[in-house]
């Protein structure tokens, strides 16, 4: 079965002020249909910029200039601009951030719903799918008439997540979509969002930098570090046994323990500047674990059995953490 | 929203107040008898000044004479010009009328076309076209305007003689019905053509300023994740967006016409009310030169709060904040 | 302390303003003592431009280009003073009302508000027609008609100094309020106006050739305002009468016009590769307002 999205060794460089910064280099990974996957990283991780390429949301200055993205299929990597937007809002859309910033203020949310409707679902009756879509994501049909300042933050995430549905997607990106909400309203979005992909069988992209809030929400994880993928599990297996040392990082600063025993874990060291690559392993000058090997070399990534990849050189030979 | 307006109005009052009383301190504040300034510098006969001493109560208490001002003005009096020889109401609402002959198109289309020229260079920014736009505009902004009226009057009145050189009609023709239209019609082309050349650079400026920076915003993001083309995200989403900037410069534009209608007027020679005020300057006739000012003050303040409302009608959010 | 460090660059529009303007001011210093009379009247009438009168003669055949170089001193002048007037007025009470705050602020800014409501030109005819048209008058009235959007700008930047951290520091030192607006706020606050003063002095040169034209400036004195209503008295014979002396005008507008853009440019770290962010005439309108 075709996979909804497959991201194959995708590397995006911009150039800025003079310099090339490598934001990707080398990431893969891929949703299946219906599939909850979650992408994982620290800022600078590139996560970002693979969900903007799959959409083929670059800025002007940035360019794709390794590896291919497939949607359905299809190869859209370097589709001409028009071709480009036709993939747009159906297969894939996009939910952002910061639903302020991101709803027209001046046009009404109804309005705002009804447009994807109108591009991307010809036969229906628009104003009776916008009250349809408002009450999928449990708001009443009144809102339709609102503007976006007039909405709490938590409504209007949710109005973003219709406008979405209403191109009728097949791939859902969401990128970082609670990050600009409290932590209730963050947990009743998450929540319609896990029922949503449920019920009409959406394949979700969901990025964030909070593994916990991923780890209780997807079926899979992939974890990005400076650009590239560097692990990838069932959430689950993830979370209890982390291959890669940056995803023990991760996952034990994450965890809060219940005896009580020392303070919060961090990972010593920065994230590294993406505008000069070294031939080693990224995360190399902060692993606990680093050998020789990883300064010299990066190691490629390698699957180890249960549906599961790793990007480190303890895993190349077999041996396991 | 019905409070915003209603303050915006509130202020108004006490602006217009302000333009009255500085007219009526203007008048008193000159040297020599303020009847003999009221009455201008025209051989009146000698009963009439006297009249006007009594009517505007001017050997009476300086409020005393302000109530009598005011209440003459609520009646629309203001007063007798001897040079044109009529109440000088009449002559300004007469004169006026044949200014918005050739001010409302003129803005209008200036308005239109700014926009769409400041749209189009917002959209090719950084090209040729934008570059050509862009100085359009600078140019505009320094070339004054009645060196523009001059050099429209030089190329196309007088060497290729396509338009009459001044005037609002024929001298001298008799022409009725379709006739007498087309002929005033042709008069206009030119001051037409003058003011909205020297106000498009404006909006067009402005236009494009405006439309670049909301094309910045992180909603056009959104916009294009729908799938949206090209055209729709920049109009729908993008220029809808950049109006208030717009609107405040046309709502500038409407309010301080006057300034435009001077100049231009002078030039062609059409019996507006710009050039009423530079033949009353020249002439001294103070009632005109009054009236005109008070109209001036008047259009402004009134465009100003249109250009309020606008703001409401356009932008949603205006009415929970304070101040547009 | 030294007022905040900003880098300058100037792009190529910038420098030909530049240069423009100090050719201007080299012509208006040493030009009247270097050009033939301006007032000589000759029997050479309504020349075109040629060997003898480089750019032509009027109709009382007198030199064109020596009447446009006498021109030069006095737009210069009027342009300089009445924005130098409205920057004194403008920076003072926009400072004061920045700084000093609550009713003051409010009546002054309302002020101001008026002030920039009166149509310029209609003001400055009606003002130069009840009180003489001497050249004092106008650079008056110009300066009166500019200051308030010099103020608005002004309190606006003191306002967002005034809360800085430098600036608390000097008073726990000890210092005299009045001591801290002028000897550290307000120079902070001026880079933020010099443009408006450039575009001002573009304004003020507009504003004078236009009063000169119609008739109503200083009737002895030689502008080129002046010279292009002599020149549409000639229209159908005289050509060079009016093209030249508007060339000036209007290449003299221009290069202030964009010696101010440049300038608030240059002075802007957030706008220095593009356009500034709002056209000058919006500054007063959207960032300067309470």
């Amino acid at each position: 079965m075709t996979q909804v999205l497959e991201v194959d060794r995708l590397s995006v460089t911009y150039r800025s002020g003079g310099s090339t910064v490598h934001a990707v280099r080398g990431a893969s990974l891929s949703v299946g249909r219906a599939e909850f996957v979650g992408v994982v990283g620290e800022s600078g991780s590139g996560k970002s910029t693979v969900a903007r390429a799959v959409l083929g949301l670059l800025p002007g200055n940035a360019r794709i200039t390794e590896g291919s993205i497939m949607l359905e299929g299809r190869d859209v990597t370097h589709l001409q601009p028009e071709e480009r937007r036709r993939t747009r809002g159906n297969p894939a859309t996009m939910v952002f951030q910061d639903p302020l910033s991101y709803l027209n203020p001046v046009m009404r949310v109804g309005e705002q719903i009804a447009e994807g409707v109108r591009l991307h679902d010809q036969e229906a009756d628009v104003a009776g799918r916008v009250k349809e879509l408002l009450g999928m994501v449990q708001l009443p049909k009144e809102v339709a008439r609102s503007y976006p300042h007039e909405l709490s933050g938590g409504m209007r995430q949710r109005v973003m997540i219709a406008i979405a549905l209403g191109c009728r997607p097949k791939l859902l990106i969401a990128d970082e979509p609670t990050t600009a909400l409290d932590v209730v309203t963050q947990a009743s979005v998450l929540d319609l969002l896990r029922r949503i992909q449920a019920e009409i069988g959406l394949a979700v992209l969901f990025i964030s930098h909070d593994l916990a809030v991923v780890a209780n929400l997807v079926d899979r994880v992939y974890v990005m570090y400076s650009g590239t993928t560097v692990e990838s599990a069932p959430a689950r297996d993830l979370v209890q046994a982390p291959g890669h040392p940056y995803t023990y990082g991760l996952v034990s600063a994450a965890m809060v323990r219940r005896d009580g025993s020392g303070g919060f874990s961090t990972i010593p060291g920065e994230v590294p500047d993406l505008s000069v690559i070294g031939p080693g392993c990224p995360f190399a000058p902060r692993c606990p674990e680093a050998q020789e090997r990883c300064q010299a070399q990066a190691p490629p990534l390698v699957a180890v059995g249960g549906r599961r990849t790793v990007r480190c050189w303890l895993h190349v030979d077999g041996r396991r953490r | 929203m019905r409070r915003y307006l209603s303050v915006r109005v509130m202020w108004a009052i006490p602006t217009l107040f302000g333009i009255v009383l500085a007219g009526f301190v203007l008048t008193r504040v000159l040297p020599g008898d303020p009847a003999q300034i009221l009455v201008g510098d025209f051989p009146a006969p000698p009963g009439y000044i006297e009249e006007i001493r009594a009517r505007y109560g001017l050997d009476q208490s300086y409020v005393e004479q302000f109530v009598a001002y005011i209440s003459s003005l609520l009646h629309a009096d203001l007063g007798y010009s001897f040079m044109h020889g009529q109440p000088v109401t009449r002559l300004v609402f007469q004169r006026a009328g044949r200014t918005l002959l050739i001010m409302v198109p003129a803005l209008v289309i200036a308005s239109v076309v700014g926009v769409f020229l400041g749209s189009a260079a917002a959209r090719r920014q950084g090209t040729k076209w934008d570059t050509l736009i862009t100085a359009f505009a600078i140019t505009g902004r320094s070339v004054p305007v009645f060196w523009l009226a001059i050099l429209l009057v030089m190329v196309f009145a007088v060497r290729l003689g396509w338009f009459p050189t001044s005037g609002m009609r024929t001298v001298g023709s008799s022409l009725t019905g379709l006739g007498a239209i087309t002929d005033v019609f042709r008069h206009m082309v030119l001051p037409m053509a003058t003011l909205s050349l020297a106000y498009t650079t404006v909006v067009a400026r402005v236009a494009r300023t405006s439309i670049v920076e909301s094309s910045h915003e992180d909603f056009v993001d959104t916009a294009l994740a729908k799938g949206l083309d090209d055209r729709a995200v920049h109009w729908r989403h993008v220029v809808r967006n950049s109006l208030i900037p717009v609107v405040t410069v046309i709502g500038f534009n409407f309010g301080f016409a006057l300034t435009g209608a001077i100049l231009t007027e002078t030039v062609f020679g059409w019996p507006g009310v710009g050039s009423l005020l530079i033949t009353a300057v020249t002439a001294r006739d103070y009632p005109v030169i009054l009236a005109v000012l008070l109209l001036a003050a008047v259009m402004v303040v009134v465009f100003n709060l249109v250009t309020d409302l606008a703001y409401v009608l356009i932008d949603p959010r205006a009415k929970v904040s304070d101040e547009a | 302390m030294k007022p905040e460090r900003r880098r300058f660059h100037l792009n190529g529009s910038g420098w030909f303003a530049l240069c423009f303007v100090a050719l201007l001011v080299v012509v208006a210093v040493t030009g009247p003592a270097l050009v033939g009379d301006p007032a000589a009247i000759s029997r050479d009438v309504l020349q075109p431009p040629g060997s003898s009168h480089t750019l032509g003669t009027d109709h009382l055949g007198r030199d064109v280009f020596a009447r446009m170089v006498i021109g030069t001193r006095v737009s210069l002048v009027v342009g300089v003073l009445a924005a130098a007037m409205a920057m004194l007025i403008g920076v003072t009470l926009g400072a004061v009302s920045g700084f000093v705050g609550g009713k003051t602020d409010l009546v002054l800014m309302r002020i101001a508000e008026m002030f920039q409501a009166l149509p310029t030109l209609v003001v400055a005819i009606a003002f130069v027609a009840l009180l003489g048209a001497s050249l004092t008058n106008i650079v008056v009235v110009i300066a009166i008609l500019s200051w308030a959007q010099i103020a608005r700008v002004t309190r606006a930047e003191v306002l967002r100094i005034r809360n800085q951290d430098f600036v608390n520091a000097v008073r726990a030192l000890g210092f005299r309020e009045s001591t801290i607006l002028f000897r550290e706020i307000i120079p902070n606050a001026i880079p933020a106006v010099l443009p408006l003063i450039a575009l001002g002095v573009a304004e003020a040169i507009l504003q004078e050739s236009s009063i000169s034209f119609l008739g109503l400036g200083s009737p002895d004195t030689i502008t080129w305002g002046l010279l292009i209503r002599e020149g549409n008295q000639q229209i159908l014979r005289a050509w060079w009468m009016i093209v030249f002396p508007g060339i000036a005008v209007f290449l003299t507008i221009l290069a202030f016009n964009l010696l101010g853009d440049a300038v608030g440019r240059a002075l802007n770290p957030k706008t220095r590769t593009e356009e500034p962010a709002l056209a000058p005439e919006l500054i007063a309108v959207k960032g300067g307002g309470s």
